[in-house]
């Protein structure tokens, strides 16, 4: 062990300048510049405005939310009996303006008359039972009777916290704002090592990647785990349309339509993560789809400068989001190719070695401004034993995408997914 | 005139006792009695002019009253009042003693109050002609030329039985329509002039079993000739036809002596066949009450006991057998008499009753027994049976049984099995559980759980269960479609996507949707028109059918109805076992 770092540091210090840029520049490009580099400029803009208003933040009665609008939560489910009756109970009386509409996506198991009997115990409860639609269906036919001004989409296996619902709406004072995106975290992240993993991936990618993308005004998703719309945009643009991605579409639609996106990261949801490599495995090639559907096809003119839904936030938004999510993840592999032709193995090993100790570096770096940020750090610090693991997970996440942009970009895969059933998705546009 | 009213419904009693109150132009008393027994101490202890006897039960029942009605010397005329029997009934009943039979749905309380008149009238004229036919060999020689010819009663109860002659006297008058009665074994012979008849009676007085007389008559013919017709009115039973409608002109011709006197509201072909049978059964039975042994010939007891049981007589073959049994006997409320439960033996069975031998007892409690024999596999079977006489000798009673009608049966389903009542609307059996379950204790019965229902919290009566509002319960609800276009995920209600008769959805604009391919509707909420409260959830609401409250099924009040069974006694096989 110790003669293989011996050698690594001499090899790192034999190594000319230029090649080490060579082989430092595609981290860089990759998540150095997406997410260290802008996450500890929003770090220190935020430290500076804290400083500035260290006063007014004393003031505890400044902290509490005002605004209060009416809200309608749908929580749209497929199967989900076994977790709805606990979720409908933690939810029930946190907010006092609110009417609950359980949408019963063509469940097999119990959930309709879970449902049904919190209905006949709670007034203001509606339950719609439908043969299976797809989640957009679901949700649209609980917008059809959403009354309440904010429509707020919860799953069914989600948990929020305790003023969850306060604090996301909170944004919504703001007329401009079309949707507010909450924090998801990881409900099961001690069940095993997957969980864990990801519960990180979560502090990285949602609750820091989105609070950095929200002040830069280019956040373009929220989690249909935990998000609040404006509903009367919602009705006047006709709902959700055919999935999957179906809560990024919606998204980039208000952007279009010139509304705000908005992230509370105080606003936690804590919801259940994939178990097992498989099930992770279909759900993130169903978020990769995601990329090239809705933001190569469908939504292509909001980046034309010659459509009338141009932006120059919207510009940047697919621009970082081509760049980052569609061409660097197919670049990688060339780069790979090419490490590998021109480097021996030695040097190849070595190079390994580099990539890990940046990429823990990165992460280490990313975690402590997550712990700075965040309202839950004693829960948030349990993460850190997974960091020497992150870059092997993050190996993993590289080589899903690259499958699942391949599968969408040559053969729309995403329109032969279950996720949305045969005769809806045989009727419905493939973009 | 003083009246003895027997009767087992307190309510009925009253119901004619103020029937009564509004009959004229009579003084009347009456004294109600619950039973016979009770009415026969009365009839011991006063003296009545009358006795009406009201029997709503089965013909049997009623014979067996008057039976033991008649044996009483001060026992006054009977007029029996049936709840609804059949005109052969009634005779059959007259001929076991009644003087007249009606049915209470036929008449009102006056017209039970005319027929009492008329009873009581008859039985003072024709005990005032006893004493005169006492030595009349006509009366004698009638008699039995009725009975002779007949070989029996049947001919009078029944249309296909032998010819009943009848003189008909009648002076051009227009009643006689109502003697062209088709289908009748009734013989009319008409007579245009009064001394003809008289004529033929004074050469054979056997000639005929009834004279029937119309009023003119008695406007033309001369005051002689009505004398001497009076001379058989004693022998030969006449009935009178007048066009008038009153009482008491009905009342005069029975002071003269005539059976019977028919007004014109009541002239018809049937009325005019039942009233000559009755004449002549009455007839026939005056005589025999009045005539002495020598004169009615041999036997005249015997022919009287047929008489009375002809109806009755044995329609099975008995057969002998001893078997020991269980009788149990039945209260007035279906519940067994546990104390006067008694081993004894049969004698006899056959396919309609059985003998029975109960030792050490001297009286019975009941009429009504379930007997209880042990049959092949040991497993005892029970029939309700019916106690038709009884006989205390030699130490023990020998009863006779029949077995009791479906109808009447007490083991019948319709009394062990809970069905909904009529008007209570809840379940019951006919007899109540409390007596019911005696049985079952006693091992007549076995008792099982058929059902659990859920019942009116309130009255207990079944409900019926709809679809409701689950707020306010009411059944009127108005469901409020949503339509989901498959292609863009649009759901909305249906009226928005209707759009000049086509469907287009209001989102993609997608005109000319087709049903199941492009599009389906989702019924989920409803709107309450009586509350307007929206929901999906509906609640199952029942609705009490005999109070009409409306409430949450789950409320509702779970009743478990029980039923009864019963091993039946196998009769075929006793009977079988016995031959």
């Amino acid at each position: 062990m110790v003669t293989l770092w011996t050698e690594w540091t001499y090899w790192l210090s034999s190594i000319p300048r230029d090649e080490l840029m060579w082989l430092i520049l595609p981290l860089a490009l990759f998540d150095g510049l997406r997410y260290w580099c802008t996450a500890l400029c929003v770090w220190f803009c935020d430290l500076v405005s804290r400083c500035w208003t260290v006063r007014n933040k004393l003031d505890s009665s400044a902290m509490r939310p005002r605004y209060c609008p009416s809200i309608s939560v749908v929580i749209a489910g497929l199967n989900e009996g076994e977790n709805l009756r606990g979720t409908l109970d933690r939810l029930w009386g946190t907010y006092p303006k609110m009417q609950l509409i359980v949408v019963d996506d063509g469940s097999t198991d119990n959930m309709a008359s879970v449902a049904r009997r919190f209905a006949a115990e709670h007034r203001g409860v509606i339950v719609i039972s439908k043969r299976r639609g797809g989640k957009s269906s679901a949700m649209n036919a609980g917008l059809a009777y959403a009354t309440g001004e904010i429509t707020i989409i919860l799953d069914a296996d989600s948990e929020l916290g305790p003023s969850a619902l306060w604090d996301v709406v909170q944004p919504m004072k703001d007329s401009r704002v079309g949707a507010v995106s909450g924090n998801v975290r990881v409900r099961n992240s001690k069940k095993n090592l997957l969980t864990r993993l990801q519960s990180f991936e979560y502090l990285r990618s949602v609750f820091l990647g989105r609070i950095v993308t929200a002040r830069l005004g280019l956040l373009g998703i929220v989690s249909g785990a935990f998000g609040a719309f404006r509903t009367s945009l919602l009705k006047e643009m006709g709902g959700w349309d055919v999935g999957p991605g179906e809560d990024e579409d919606m998204v980039l639609r208000m952007r279009k339509a010139g509304y705000k996106i908005e992230f509370v990261h105080d606003a936690d949801c804590f919801t259940d993560v994939p178990e097992s490599w498989k099930v992770l495995t279909k759900q993130r090639r169903r978020w990769e789809w995601a990329v090239v559907t809705f933001e190569s096809r469908k939504h292509i003119d909001m980046a034309n400068p010659f459509n009338k839904h141009f932006s120059w936030g919207n510009f940047l938004l697919f621009t970082e989001r081509w760049f980052f999510n569609l061409i660097l993840p197919l670049w990688f592999w060339i780069y790979v190719a090419w490490l590998v032709s021109t480097h021996s193995l030695s040097q190849l090993s070595y190079a390994t070695i580099l990539y890990y100790f940046l990429y823990l570096l990165g992460d280490l770096t990313q975690y402590l401004l997550i712990l700075d940020f965040s309202n839950h750090r004693r829960r948030d610090w349990s993460s850190i034993f997974v960091l020497p693991l992150m870059p092997f997970y993050q190996c993993y996440q590289r080589v899903v995408t690259t499958i699942a942009l391949v599968e969408e970009i040559f053969s729309r895969r995403s329109f032969r997914d279950s996720f949305v059933p045969q005769h809806v998705r045989s009727v419905t546009w493939h973009w | 005139m003083r009246l003895v009213y027997v009767d087992s419904d307190a309510q009925s009693a009253r119901t004619l006792h103020s029937e009564f109150l509004d009959y004229r132009g009579l003084n009347w008393s009456l004294t109600h009695c619950h039973d016979v027994q009770q009415a026969l101490k009365q009839i011991e202890q006063d003296n009545f002019q009358c006795l009406l006897l009201r029997m709503d039960g089965r013909f049997d029942e009623a014979a067996f009253a008057l039976s033991e009605l008649v044996q009483s010397p001060n026992c006054p005329p009977i007029l029996t009042v049936t709840h609804d029997l059949q005109a052969v009934d009634h005779l059959q009943l007259m001929l076991d003693g009644s003087d007249d039979c009606l049915n209470r749905s036929e008449t009102n309380g006056a017209g039970i109050m005319r027929r009492l008149r008329m009873v009581e009238l008859r039985s003072t004229v024709w005990g005032q002609q006893a004493d005169d036919l006492a030595g009349n060999e006509d009366a004698a020689e009638w008699l039995a030329k009725s009975i002779g010819n007949r070989g029996s009663e049947q001919a009078l109860l029944e249309s296909t039985g032998n010819t009943i002659r009848v003189a008909h006297v009648c002076y051009g008058s227009t009643l006689t329509s109502a003697t062209q009665s088709p289908n009748s074994n009734i013989e009319f012979t008409p007579y245009d002039k009064l001394e003809e008849l008289i004529a033929t009676l004074d050469e054979n007085v056997r000639s005929f079993d009834a004279i029937l007389v119309e009023q003119s008559v008695f406007e033309e013919a001369s005051e002689s000739a009505l004398n001497k017709l009076k001379r058989f009115l004693s022998l030969v039973p006449a009935i009178v036809l007048t066009l008038e409608k009153s009482d008491f002109a009905a009342l005069s011709y029975l002071e003269r002596g005539y059976t019977d006197c028919i007004t014109v509201d009541r002239i018809s072909s049937t009325s005019l066949t039942v009233a000559i049978r009755k004449a002549v059964v009455r007839r026939r039975r005056s005589l025999f009450q009045s005539l002495s042994e020598h004169q009615v010939g041999p036997g005249v007891n015997d022919r009287r006991a047929s008489v009375r049981t002809t109806q009755n007589r044995r329609r099975h073959v008995r057969f002998f057998a001893e078997r020991s049994l269980v009788a149990i006997p039945i209260l007035s409320n279906g519940a067994p008499d546990i104390a006067g439960r008694c081993q004894a033996t049969t004698t006899d069975v056959s396919l309609g009753g059985m003998g029975v031998r109960i030792p050490d007892r001297e009286q019975l409690p009941s009429r009504n027994w379930i007997i209880g024999i042990e049959q092949t596999g040991g497993i005892t079977g029970y029939v309700n049976a019916f106690l038709r006489r009884v006989a205390y000798r030699a130490g023990e009673l020998q009863v006779g049984l029949i077995f009791q009608g479906e109808a009447e049966d007490m083991l019948n389903d319709r009394n062990l099995w809970p069905t909904i009542d009529p008007e209570s609307k809840r379940f019951e059996a006919r007899l109540t559980n409390a007596a019911l379950d005696q049985w079952a204790e006693l091992g007549v019965l076995q008792k099982r759980l058929v059902r659990r229902a859920r019942t009116c919290p309130e009255c207990e009566a079944v409900c019926s269960v709809g679809t409701g509002c689950s707020q306010c319960g009411n059944f009127n609800l108005h469901y409020k479609d949503l339509i989901h276009h498959f292609a863009c995920a649009h759901v909305n209600h249906a009226e928005n996507f209707e759009k000049e008769g086509a469907i287009q959805c209001p989102k993609c604009l997608r005109e000319n949707l087709v049903a199941g391919a492009d599009f389906e509707m989702i019924r989920s909420q409803y709107a309450c028109e009586q509350c307007d409260y929206e929901g999906e959830a509906t609640v199952q609401v029942g609705c009490c059918l005999n109070c009409q409250l409306s409430f949450p099924l789950e409320m509702g009040k779970e009743v478990d109805v029980y039923g009864y069974s019963v091993d039946r006694m196998d009769i075929l096989a006793l009977v079988d076992s016995a031959r």
